[in-house]
């Protein structure tokens, strides 16, 4: 797969991202206790944590889609409000309204429409930028069809490349290989890793797949209402059963590619 | 047997109070199409049932004031009042997450509804203006409805070409949207304001509690003929138009009231489609 020539913005700070002493509660339940999170440009983050941990919550906070009670978010120095289209976003697949008429490349060219304005068509460089996307994801061949009767690593891609076309400077992706086979998985990371790597592009990613995660990102933290990140790549057993609450059998951090794939 | 149903229908033209009664079927059918394709695909039925509900309470307090103060308010007016707070409030309500959004929407509906038959019944000779407004009455058109309605469908058709993608990106994805710039809750707003004038201005035509029927079967048929939502506006006015037009004729031919029988028309029509379909698998 190959990136096409995103602007990089060099009028951007060092500091992609600080979180400070970010709680949240729903009624009398902590979701999130007192996360403190820095991220330098240029991150790769993963963030694993059992379900109900708050991963997809923390995503939203960091979109400024939620607002935590107490504690402070801010992307390239800026509220995630004030900073839109610069911060993307791929959610799970599953949430979406399985009946919705609308067909792929609508779906990618989405990424654009906080540009449009009182412009009520998307312009050639909008498309363009749609095309080299769909196809940096393998989906060019499917623009025409309906997005609701693709398969669920289909629709993941789909909205890979509709984050991607908003040309990001930090990128969210919430399980984006959730039921997703071997082959499009390892080829989703590869793509993460070429723009993170490449293009210089921030990215948190939120999975379950602890093997994979450690094989291709950076930095790991474990989300369990507290954030566990000690900075480094390092994920140790410590730091998942801490976070899990329980003994989680998953083999120590290692680049290697193979030994993952055994988990 | 057709040359009389033809010579029905030029009979028909006739008559000042059918011609408007046409001219605003089909502007009607417009918004029907356009509207009801937007309440079908973000599925906001129930806040549109809620808001049209809710309009009663302003329509009620219209007619008392008017009967009881020196001068009279358009029930119009009234209607348009109660229908924005309502359509505001349950956005927003919904919005930041003060309520429940379906609680809300219960709430304000018989909220609307019980001010509405309270003012109703301290005023005088109340129960065929109320039946007037619950189910509609064509002979109540007036020539400035017509041009409030001419002004509302070149709005929304003005709107919708504009701000097409926005609104099909806050209707499938608002999260999303929102993420990518769109201010999206200005947007849902403006989706349920058209909305609540859509049932005002439409109140003497259909009535407030069957106006949900011809937002939602005309639209419903149409999003199961095409997966592009600008040919489902398409098909959806083709459809209202049908509905519409055939309702006031059979209730012209029939000597029925014409809300219900387009309603009942339309609700004819939404069952064989459903039913083929279902048998059809």
């Amino acid at each position: 797969m190959m990136i096409g020539d995103f602007k990089k913005d060099d009028k951007l700070g060092k500091k992609a991202l600080t979180i400070e002493g970010v709680h949240l509660t729903k009624g009398e339940n902590i979701i999130l206790r007192d996360i403190d999170l820095e991220l330098d440009r240029g991150d790769f983050l993963g963030i694993i944590g059992p379900n109900g941990g708050g991963k997809t919550t923390l995503l939203k906070i960091i979109l400024g889609l939620l607002e935590p009670d107490r504690g402070r978010v801010r992307v390239f120095g800026k509220s995630p409000s004030s900073f839109r289209g610069k911060v993307s976003y791929v959610p799970q697949f599953k949430n979406f309204d399985s009946d919705f008429p609308i067909n792929v490349w609508n779906v990618v060219l989405m990424g654009r429409v906080g540009s449009l304005g009182l412009n009520p068509f998307y312009s050639k460089e909008d498309k363009i930028r749609a095309k080299s996307s769909l196809k940096k994801v393998d989906m060019y061949d499917f623009k025409d069809r309906l997005f609701s009767s693709l398969s669920g690593g289909e629709k993941q891609r789909v909205l890979m490349a509709r984050a991607l076309v908003s040309e990001p400077e930090i990128l969210l992706l919430d399980e984006p290989t959730a039921s997703v086979d071997e082959k499009i998985k390892t080829s989703i990371f590869e793509l993460l890793k070429e723009l993170n790597e490449k293009k210089d592009i921030t990215i948190i990613l939120v999975s379950h797949d602890v093997g994979f995660l450690s094989s291709y990102v950076e930095k790991v933290g474990c989300l369990n209402q507290n954030l566990i990140y000690h900075g480094s790549g390092e994920l140790t057993h410590e730091m998942i059963e801490e976070s899990y609450g329980c003994k989680v059998d998953v083999i120590a951090h290692t680049h290697s590619k193979k030994a993952m794939e055994d988990v | 047997m057709i040359v009389d149903i033809l010579y029905g229908f030029f009979e028909l033209l006739e008559y000042p109070f059918y011609r408007r009664a046409i001219i605003t079927g089909f502007l009607a059918s417009i918004v029907f199409g356009i509207v009801g394709t937007y309440v079908v695909i973000k599925r906001i039925v129930f806040i549109s049932d809620g808001i049209a509900h809710a309009s009663f309470g302003g329509i009620g307090l219209a007619f008392f004031l008017s009967h009881y103060l020196i001068f009279s308010i358009d029930p119009l007016i009234g209607a348009a009042v109660f229908a924005l707070v309502s359509a505001v409030g349950i956005g927003l309500m919904s919005k930041k997450k003060i309520q429940r959004e379906d609680t809300a929407i219960g709430i304000i509906w018989v909220l609307g509804m019980a001010l509405g038959a309270l003012f109703f019944s301290l005023t005088p000779g109340y129960l065929t203006s109320m039946e007037n407004v619950l189910f509609g009455n064509i002979y109540m058109i007036s020539d400035s409805d017509i041009y409030m309605l001419l002004f509302l469908v070149i709005g929304v058709l003005v709107a919708v070409f504009i701000f097409y993608h926005e609104l099909q990106a806050v209707s499938f994805d608002e999260e999303f949207a929102e993420v990518a710039g769109v201010k999206t809750t200005a947007f849902y707003l403006f989706l349920l304001v058209i909305v609540a004038l859509s049932i005002v201005f439409l109140l003497r035509f259909v009535g407030i509690i069957l106006v949900i029927a011809l937002f939602t079967m005309p639209a419903s048929i149409a999003s199961g003929l095409s997966h592009d939502i600008r040919k489902i506006m398409l098909y959806s006015w083709i459809l209202s138009l049908i509905f519409v037009m055939g309702g006031l004729f059979l209730s012209y031919l029939l000597d029925f009231p014409s809300g219900p029988t387009i309603t009942l028309f339309g609700g004819l029509i939404f069952v064989i489609y459903t039913l083929v379909g279902w048998v059809r698998g």
